[in-house]
Parts: C-alpha cells; sequence; structure tokens
C-alpha cells in the first residue's frame, strides 16, 4: 500500500516534470511574432517584449495543462493574428505608417475600431471552433486571452485602451458565438 | 490476466493521459501496477529488485506518456518499458556485486550477459512453445544425433526443418519484431 502510494507520488511528478519541459516548445510562435510586431509597428515602447513574454508564460502555461487549455491557445494564436496586422493594413491604405497612427484622432480611431473589428471577427471565429470543443469554456477561456495577448502586441503600442478594445473584441464576438452554436445544436 | 477489455482501458486512460487529463493518472496505476509487477517479478525470478523494477517501469511510464503511439498495443508498450528496467537493475546488481573491494571491475559484463543469455533462451522456448508439435519435433531432432531423428530420409527431415525454421522466425518477429 505504502510503495503504492509512493509510486503514484513519484509518478505524478514524472510527468508533471516531463509535461513541463515538453511544453516548452509551445511557445516558440511567440518569438517570430515579436519580430513581426517590431517590423509591422516599431519598437517605440517596451510593451510589446512584456506582453510577448506574458504570451509565452501563456502559451506555456496552456500547454503544460494540456487538453482544451491546449488546443484553445493553439487556435487563440492564430485568432490573434489578424488583429496584430490589420493596423498595419489600415495604415498603409491611408498612406502611413502604423506608428503615426497616433498622430491625429482620425487616424487612432479608424486603427483602433479596425483593430477592435478585427478582433471581433477572430472571436467569432473562436467562438465557432470552441462549440463542437468537449471543454468549450476552457477552450474559449485559453483561446481568448492567447488571442488577447497575441493581438495587444499590436494595439498595446497605443496603451492600454488598444489591449482593452482586442480582448473585448474578442469576448464579444467569441462568448455570445459559443453560446450560439450550443443552444442551436441542443 | 488482462483482457482485450482491460487493454481498452489502458489505452484510452494512457491517451487521455498524454493529453494532460490528471484524473486519469491513478486508474492508470491501479490497472497497470499488478502486471507490470507480476512481469517484473517473472523476468527476475521472483527478486526482491522486482518491486524496484516495476515502481521504476511505473515512472517511466509517467515520463514517456507523450511518447505512447495509439496505435500500438499499451501493454507491449509498458512491458518493454518494464523489460528495460529489468535488464537496467539486473545490470547495475551485476557491477555492484562484481566490483571488488579495490575498485577495478572484474567480469562486470560475464554477468549481464548471462543474464541476457537466460532472457533470450526464455523467449526462444516461449515462441517454439506456440510452433505445432510436428515443427517442434523436427527442430528438436536437429539438434539430438542422427538416430533421434524420425523415419525419412535426410532431404524430406531437411525440408521440413527448413520449413520449421522459417515459421520460427516467423513466430519471432511477430513477438519481438525482429529476426
Amino acid at each position: 500500500m505504502e510503495r503504492a502510494e509512493e509510486t503514484l507520488r513519484r509518478a505524478r511528478r514524472a510527468y508533471e516534470t516531463s509535461r513541463l519541459a515538453g511544453s516548452l516548445i509551445a511557445a516558440w510562435p511567440v518569438a517570430p511574432l515579436l519580430g513581426l510586431t517590431v517590423i509591422l509597428h516599431g519598437l517605440a515602447t517596451p510593451a510589446p517584449l512584456v506582453i510577448a513574454m506574458g504570451l509565452a508564460v501563456a502559451m506555456i502555461t496552456c500547454a503544460w495543462r494540456g487538453r482544451a487549455w491546449q488546443r484553445g491557445s493553439m487556435v487563440g494564436l492564430a485568432a490573434g493574428i489578424p488583429a496584430l496586422i490589420t493596423p498595419s493594413i489600415v495604415a498603409a491604405l491611408r498612406g502611413e505608417h502604423c506608428s503615426a497612427c497616433l498622430a491625429s484622432a482620425t487616424g487612432s480611431m479608424t486603427c483602433a475600431l479596425a483593430c477592435i473589428g478585427a478582433s471581433f471577427l477572430a472571436g467569432i471565429a473562436v467562438g465557432v471552433v470552441a462549440a463542437s470543443d468537449r471543454e468549450a469554456s476552457r477552450f474559449t477561456g485559453s483561446a481568448l486571452t492567447v488571442a488577447a495577448l497575441t493581438g495587444a502586441m499590436a494595439c498595446g503600442l497605443t496603451g492600454l485602451g488598444g489591449a482593452v478594445g482586442v480582448a473585448a473584441g474578442l469576448v464579444l464576438g467569441g462568448v455570445p458565438t459559443v453560446l450560439l452554436v450550443r443552444q442551436s445544436a441542443s | 490476466m488482462l483482457t482485450a477489455a482491460d487493454r481498452e482501458r489502458i489505452r484510452g486512460l494512457l491517451v487521455a493521459a498524454a493529453d494532460g487529463d490528471r484524473a486519469s493518472l491513478e486508474p492508470l496505476l491501479a490497472v497497470l501496477w499488478p502486471s507490470t509487477l507480476a512481469y517484473c517479478r517473472q523476468v527476475l525470478r521472483g527478486d526482491a529488485m522486482a518491486d524496484d523494477a516495476a515502481q521504476d517501469t511505473m515512472i517511466a511510464v509517467f515520463r514517456r506518456m507523450s511518447e505512447y503511439d495509439a496505435e500500438r498495443d499499451p501493454l507491449a508498450w509498458v512491458l518493454g518499458i518494464a523489460t528495460w528496467q529489468c535488464r537496467t537493475l539486473a545490470r547495475r546488481r551485476w557491477r555492484r556485486a562484481e566490483v571488488p573491494a579495490e575498485g577495478t571491475p572484474v567480469a562486470v559484463l560475464d554477468g549481464v550477459d548471462e543474464f541476457m543469455r537466460r532472457d533470450v533462451i526464455r523467449a526462444a522456448l516461449a515462441t517454439i512453445a506456440t510452433l505445432s508439435p510436428a515443427d517442434i519435433a523436427t527442430l528438436t531432432a536437429s539438434i539430438l544425433d542422427e538416430d533421434g531423428r524420425p523415419g525419412m530420409t535426410g532431404a524430406t527431415f531437411r525440408k521440413r526443418l527448413e520449413r520449421a525454421r522459417q515459421r520460427l522466425r516467423t513466430a519471432w518477429r511477430s513477438r519481438h519484431g525482429t529476426s
């Protein structure tokens, strides 16, 4: 009996250590995404670096936890990319560089709206995928967190407002979609 | 003796654990522990270190959970790890036992070889036991002298022996994956 308990305790520790070591690799996409952020938006403030670190921690944690957390983080990473690149596209359409969005009220408003709109659409996509997952709430939570951090690397440049906009867009698009798809399925 | 349903249950638990389901760890250990312990005791012939080998096996299984291929027989995977752990422990014991006080290792490899030789012989006998009585008789006769062979011409006996050996090779490959 004592032997079995000791075995379980040691086996659990080996399992967790192995999972943690294996999950470190899950953070690799953060490096190219940070590079993309710097290329598209410049590095005027240390905010993207801090957010990238947070994103890496979130990715590792989700991979270590596994199951819906891990599945959601992968989808969330993809869902956050539109919010990451949309401001640059909008700025390019206006014939400006992204970093000039704060120069005028119109520019920053257009950028913020595009960012929130892209996040909203990404949130809907997350919701559709999450609704088919066995653990929809965990999947959604993980996907929205990772997507918000990914998008915030760009929008965070304009301050907390941009990051909040990304998060709000994702929550407003994602959560109702999960509920709607689940309701129509049952 | 584990049934096909037990194996499926183990497969499900292994897959769930590899996906990060902590709730499957305890049931997995509960279902694997008796078989692993019995196997280690059999391999190590009831030696006291069989319990250590079984424990090391469980730890290795839990550590290598992500490597498990759901297409493979789960018990074969676990017992493969158990075999390795038994050999490692036996090797370690031989090293400890054979190193004299001066610290010069003497005949260390002989002990390991002896252990592995016995292991291979046991596996070979178990494989031979799966053949038909006629094949077993032919193989046995081939290692006895001329008088021990059943009454038949040399050419017929050689042909039968060749077929029996071929079936033995096939049986060995299906059980152990190597020739």
